[in-house]
C-alpha cells in the first residue's frame, strides 16, 4: 500500500496542471477582461450591440452623449450634435471608431471585481464642444474634415467630418459617407501637403540641400512625359520652392530620393501605415513605389500618383514638427497623454518648422491669419476631373500648442478654402485657451 | 434594473462568494489534515456537518436569488431545492455510524450539485421537477454502488463482465448512437437523450482496478488493451474530449498498478502517433479545433460559443450579476460546455473558481487517503475517478475559455444532463467504498473491514476509534514495515503487529480533534 500510495501521486500532476491553468486564466481575466466584458454580446451592458449607459462629456462638462436605462441623449446645441457626431458615436451604432465604441469598457464601468454593473460611469473626452460647433459653421455644409490636437499632449480638442446628421434624430438619408469620420477613416490625396514628407527625406538624405538652387521652367520631363508646375518660379532656394510649393523642384528631389526612401520617410513619419488612435487605428493611407525615373515617381513625391493620407496623419505630422520630432499619439479622454514616440530628428524637425513659418510670412500672408504664430502647409490635391481637395495642415508655434489638420472635398485652393476654416477654428481656439 | 434590486444581487452574491470560499478554506484544511494522516481529524462529521450547513445556506441564497429573478416558476424551484437540501441532509444523517470517515466527499458533491441546481434553475427553469427526479437517481446510483462495492469483494468479481459491458455499450453506442455537433455519443430513448460514455466510465474503472490486487504484468498489459478499446471506441464516435478523459484515467490507474514510467511514456506514445495518424488522414477532425486559440478572430462563427462564454464571465466579475439574470443561459450549451463561465457571471466568479479548487481538493483527498482504504483496488479506483473528474473540468473549463480545444465534455456534477450527473455519483462510491474507521491494517485487500461496531452511536465511535486509523495512517510509521517487503503479496499479517504501539502515542490526537 505504501508502493501504492507513493504511485498515487501521479493522481497529483493533473490537479496541479488545472491549478496552473487556473493561474493562466485568472492572469489573462486580469488582461483581457475589459475587452470581453465589453464585447458587445455583453446584455447586462448592451442592447442589440449599443451600450445602455454611460454619459460622455467634452472638456468642460458639456454633456455630448448620454444613455440610461436605454435611453439616450445629445448635446443641447444642435451644431454640437452635427459637429460630433463621428467622434462622439450613434446609439445606432452607424460609425466605427467613436468614443462611444472606444471607451465602452470607460462608460461601462468595469472593473475586475464588480464586472460590469451597468451602472455606467461618466467619461470627459478631450473635444471642445465650442470649436467643435466652431469646425461644424466653418465648413459650412460642404463636405469635408477638421481636427485640431494638442500637440504636447495628444489630446483631440477638435474632431469634424461633414456631411454628418443629428445623431438625436437619425440619418434622413443613406448617402455615401455619412457614416465615415473622415478625419481618420478616409484616406485622401493629399497634394502639395505631402511636399512636407518629401521636403523631410531629402533634409535627412541631400547634404547639400540648403545651397542648392532648383530652376523652375514651368515643367520637367521624365521619358518624354511632362510634369508641370502652377507656375514659372524661375530660381529658387528650397525654402522658396517650398513656399511656392513648386512642383517641378518636389519632382526632381523625388527622382533624386526614389521612392523608396519617400515611401520609408513617409512611413516613419506615420504618413502611410494604420496609426494607433485612442485605442483604435486609422486608415492606413497609401503610398506606391513607381518604377525609378519616370514621371508616377515624380508625382508620388507631390503627393499625387496613388499617394493617400488621412487628415489625422497629417495632423500628427504636424505634432511631431511641433514637439521637436516626438509626437504623442491621438487621444479623446481629456487629461490624458498618448504614447510618446519619435518620428523624425529634432533637426528636421526644426528645419520643417521653419520652413512652415516661411510659407506663411512670404507666401500665405500673416496677416490672413492674425494673432496667430503660424506654420502651415497647403495643398491643392488634383483629382483628375478639374476639381481640387483643399488642405491646410499646420501648428501654432506659441500660443496654445495645437496641431490641425483641415481638407475640404473638391474645395478649390488649399489656402483660400481650407486656410479659411482652419483660421476660423484657430481664432476661437486661440481665444479660449491663450494662457 | 431597479436600484433595490441591484443591492439585493449585490450583497446576495457577495454572501454567495463568502460563503462558497469559506466551504473552500474548511474542505482544505480538511485535506491537510488528511496529508498529514491526521484520520481523527477526518472522522469528525460534526465538522463535515457544519460545512454541510454552510453548503445548504449556499443553496438557499442561491434560490432566493432564482426566487427574485424568475418569481414565475417559485413552485418548481422550491420543489428542486428541497429535495436537494433534503438529499443531501439523508445522505448525512443516514452515513452516520456507517463506519465511514467524515463526510468530506459527498460535500464537495453536494456543493457542486447545489451550483448544478443553481445552473438548471436559470437555463431550465421548467424542468426542475426532471432535474429533481434525476438527482434522487443519482444519490439512489451511489447508494446502491456503495452498498455493492462495500459489501462485495471487488477484488474476485465480475472484472471481465463489467469490461466486457463497458466495450459493449460504447460499441452500441457507435451503432445506434445519434450524432450530436461531430460526437456521436447520445443514444436516445423516446423523446430523451443520455450519453451512455458517462456510465461507462463507472463500468471502466471497476474493471481497470477490480483485478488489480493481482498484480501480474499480464493483467496489466489486458488492461492496457481494455483501455484502447474504450478509447478507440469514443475516437470513433467523434467524442475526443471523452476519450481523453479515459485515457488520462488510464494513465493513473496504469502506472499505480505497474510502478512503469516506460510504459506511460509508451502510452503517451502511442496515443500521440495514433492522434497524428488520425490529423494526416482525417484533416476534417482537426479542423474542428481550429478556431482553438483564435476564437476572437471569428466571434460571430467558430469562436461564438467561447467568445460569449468569456464575455459574460467576465461581465459577472468576482461576486456575479445574479442567478436568473444572466445572458448566457441563452447560448447553446451553456449550462453544459460553458457552465463554468455562466457560474461565473450569474453566480460569480469566486464560488466558480472554488468549485474547480474542491475538486482539486477531492483529488488531493483521495490521493491522501492511502491510510484510510483497506485495498488497493478501492484506492486505485478513487484516484482513477478523481483523475477522471479533473480531466473533464480542465477539459470543461479551459475549453470554453479558449485556452485549451472547445471539445464538449461536461464539469462534473455541475454540467446539466442526467447521465452526467449519475456517471458523477456513480464513481463518486469508489472514494467511499474502500474507506474505514476501523482500519487495523493496512494492505491489498487481504483484510476484511471491520463492520460498524455500533449504528446508534457512530459519533462517538468515531471518535473513539480515531486513534486506531491515524496510526494506520499515519506515514512515518506506516512506511518502514512496509518498505521491507519485497513485493505487496502478503504485507497484511506482518504489517499489522509492527503498528499496534502507534495508536496509544497517537490517541490523545484523535481526542483532541
Amino acid at each position: 500500500m505504501n508502493k501504492l500510495s507513493r504511485r498515487a501521486l501521479i493522481a497529483l500532476v493533473l490537479p496541479l496542471l488545472v491549478l496552473s491553468g487556473l493561474g493562466i486564466f485568472l492572469s489573462r481575466l486580469a488582461l483581457h477582461g475589459r475587452e470581453w466584458a465589453t464585447y458587445s454580446a455583453n446584455e447586462h451592458i448592451y442592447t442589440a450591440g449599443v451600450l445602455h449607459s454611460g454619459t460622455l462629456t467634452d472638456r468642460n462638462g458639456v454633456v455630448l452623449a448620454t444613455a440610461s436605462g436605454g435611453d439616450y441623449t445629445y448635446a443641447d446645441e444642435e451644431a454640437v450634435r452635427f459637429a460630433s457626431l463621428h467622434a462622439v458615436g450613434d446609439h445606432r451604432g452607424n460609425v466605427d471608431l467613436t468614443a462611444m465604441e472606444l471607451y465602452a469598457d470607460k462608460l461601462a464601468g468595469y472593473d475586475l471585481i464588480e464586472g460590469t454593473s451597468g451602472a455606467g460611469e461618466t467619461v470627459a473626452l478631450s473635444l471642445d464642444s465650442r470649436l467643435q460647433a466652431g469646425a461644424w459653421y466653418a465648413l459650412n455644409g460642404r463636405p469635408g474634415a477638421v481636427v485640431v490636437m494638442n500637440y504636447k499632449t495628444g489630446e483631440i480638442l477638435c474632431m469634424v467630418s461633414s456631411p454628418s446628421y443629428d445623431p438625436a434624430v437619425g440619418p434622413r438619408t443613406s448617402a455615401d459617407g455619412y457614416y465615415i469620420n473622415r478625419v481618420t477613416s478616409a484616406g485622401y490625396i493629399p497634394g502639395s501637403v505631402f511636399k512636407l514628407v518629401t521636403l523631410a527625406a531629402a533634409r535627412e538624405h541631400i547634404p547639400d540641400l540648403e545651397s542648392r538652387v532648383f530652376t523652375c521652367d514651368g515643367s520637367v520631363e521624365y521619358y518624354g512625359e511632362p510634369v508641370n508646375c502652377t507656375g514659372v518660379h524661375g530660381e529658387q532656394t528650397i525654402e522658396q520652392a517650398f513656399a511656392n510649393s513648386c512642383n517641378v523642384a518636389f519632382a526632381k528631389l523625388a527622382v533624386e530620393l526614389g521612392g523608396q526612401t519617400i515611401y520609408e520617410t513617409a512611413r516613419k513619419l506615420g504618413v502611410v501605415g494604420a496609426l494607433p488612435y485612442a485605442g483604435g487605428a486609422t486608415n492606413p493611407g497609401r503610398f506606391d513605389v513607381a518604377a525609378r525615373g519616370t514621371t508616377p515617381e515624380a508625382w508620388s513625391g507631390i503627393g499625387q500618383y496613388n499617394d493617400l493620407v488621412t487628415p489625422y496623419a497629417m495632423a500628427r505630422l504636424c505634432a511631431g514638427v511641433a514637439n521637436g520630432g516626438v509626437v504623442r499619439e491621438g487621444t479623446l479622454l481629456a487629461g490624458d497623454k498618448g504614447r510618446e514616440k519619435r518620428i523624425m530628428d529634432a533637426d528636421t524637425a526644426e528645419y520643417l518648422g521653419a520652413c512652415m513659418n516661411y510659407n506663411v510670412v512670404y507666401s500665405y500672408g500673416k496677416n490672413n491669419f492674425p494673432y496667430l504664430d503660424l506654420c502651415a502647409k497647403t495643398g491643392t490635391a488634383e483629382l483628375g476631373d478639374g476639381t481640387t481637395h483643399a488642405w491646410f495642415v499646420g501648428y501654432l508655434r506659441s500660443g496654445p500648442p495645437l496641431a490641425f489638420a483641415v481638407i475640404l472635398e473638391q474645395g478649390g485652393g488649399g489656402l483660400i478654402a481650407a486656410g479659411g476654416v482652419a483660421n476660423h477654428v484657430l481664432q476661437l481656439a486661440n481665444g479660449y485657451y491663450a494662457s | 434594473m431597479d436600484p433595490t434590486r441591484t443591492l439585493f444581487y449585490q450583497y446576495t452574491g457577495m454572501a454567495l462568494s463568502l460563503l462558497a470560499a469559506w466551504i473552500t478554506l474548511r474542505c482544505a484544511r480538511t485535506v491537510i489534515a488528511a496529508g498529514r494522516g491526521d484520520t481523527a481529524r477526518l472522522s469528525v462529521r460534526k465538522r463535515d456537518g457544519v460545512t454541510l450547513l454552510l453548503v445548504t445556506l449556499f443553496q438557499l441564497l442561491t434560490l432566493l436569488q432564482l426566487l427574485v429573478s424568475g418569481p414565475e416558476h417559485a413552485a418548481g424551484m422550491l420543489l428542486g431545492f428541497a429535495v436537494l437540501t433534503a438529499g443531501e441532509w439523508g445522505c448525512f444523517l443516514l452515513e452516520r455510524g456507517r463506519d465511514l470517515p467524515g463526510f468530506f466527499p459527498e460535500l464537495i458533491a453536494f456543493f457542486l450539485t447545489g451550483v448544478g441546481f443553481a445552473v438548471a434553475g436559470t437555463s431550465t427553469p421548467d424542468g426542475m421537477v426532471k432535474q429533481s427526479l434525476l438527482y434522487l437517481s443519482a444519490l439512489s446510483m451511489f447508494a446502491i454502488m456503495l452498498l455493492y462495492l462495500r459489501h462485495s469483494r471487488l477484488a474476485v468479481r465480475l472484472p471481465l463482465p463489467a469490461g466486457l459491458a463497458a466495450a459493449a455499450v460504447l460499441a452500441v453506442t457507435l451503432v445506434l448512437g445519434d450524432t450530436v455537433f461531430g460526437a456521436k455519443s447520445w443514444i436516445r430513448v423516446s423523446n430523451s437523450t443520455f450519453q451512455p460514455s458517462e456510465l461507462v466510465k463507472i463500468l471502466y474503472l471497476y474493471a481497470g482496478t477490480a483485478a488489480m490486487d493481482k498484480l501480474s504484468r499480464r493483467s496489466v498489459l489486458i488492461f492496457t488493451g481494455f483501455s484502447a478499446v474504450c478509447v478507440g471506441l469514443l475516437a470513433l464516435m467523434g467524442d475526443f474530449g471523452t476519450a481523453l478523459v479515459f485515457f488520462v484515467a488510464y494513465l493513473v490507474i496504469a502506472y499505480m498498478r505497474s510502478g512503469s514510467i516506460p510504459l506511460i511514456l509508451l502510452a503517451v506514445a502511442a496515443a500521440g502517433a495514433a492522434v497524428a495518424l488520425v490529423v494526416t488522414r482525417y484533416p476534417y477532425v482537426a479542423q474542428r479545433f481550429s478556431s482553438w486559440g483564435h476564437v476572437w478572430e471569428d466571434p460571430l462563427g467558430k469562436g461564438y460559443q467561447q467568445v460569449r462564454a468569456m464575455s459574460a464571465l467576465a461581465a459577472g466579475g468576482c461576486f456575479g450579476r445574479g442567478a436568473g439574470t444572466g445572458w448566457l443561459k441563452d447560448v447553446y450549451a451553456a449550462n453544459t460546455d460553458l457552465v463554468f463561465a455562466l457560474v461565473s457571471e450569474e453566480l460569480g466568479l469566486i464560488p466558480a473558481v472554488c468549485c474547480v479548487l474542491l475538486l482539486i481538493l477531492l483529488a488531493a483527498y483521495a490521493v491522501f487517503s492511502a491510510g484510510r482504504v483497506y485495498s488497493g483496488a478501492y484506492y486505485a479506483a478513487g484516484c482513477g475517478a478523481v483523475t477522471m473528474y479533473l480531466a473533464q473540468t480542465a477539459l470543461n473549463v479551459f475549453g470554453s475559455l479558449d485556452l485549451l480545444p472547445f471539445t464538449g465534455v461536461t464539469f462534473p456534477f455541475v454540467s446539466r444532463g442526467g447521465s452526467s450527473l449519475l456517471g458523477c455519483w456513480g464513481m463518486l462510491a469508489f472514494l467511499r467504498a474502500g474507506e474505514r474507521l476501523h482500519l487495523t491494517a493496512v494492505g491489498t485487500g487481504k483484510k476484511a473491514p471491520a463492520k460498524p461496531a455500533d449504528k446508534s452511536n457512530g459519533k462517538k465511535s468515531a471518535a473513539g476509534t480515531a486513534a486506531g486509523k491515524t496510526a494506520s495512517a499515519k506515514k512515518p510509521t506506516a512506511k518502514k514495515p512496509a518498505a521491507t517487503k519485497p513485493t505487496a503479496k502478503k504485507p497484511a499479517g506482518k504489517t499489522a503487529p509492527a503498528k499496534k504501539p502507534a495508536p496509544k502515542k497517537t490517541g490523545g490526537r484523535g481526542d483532541r480533534a
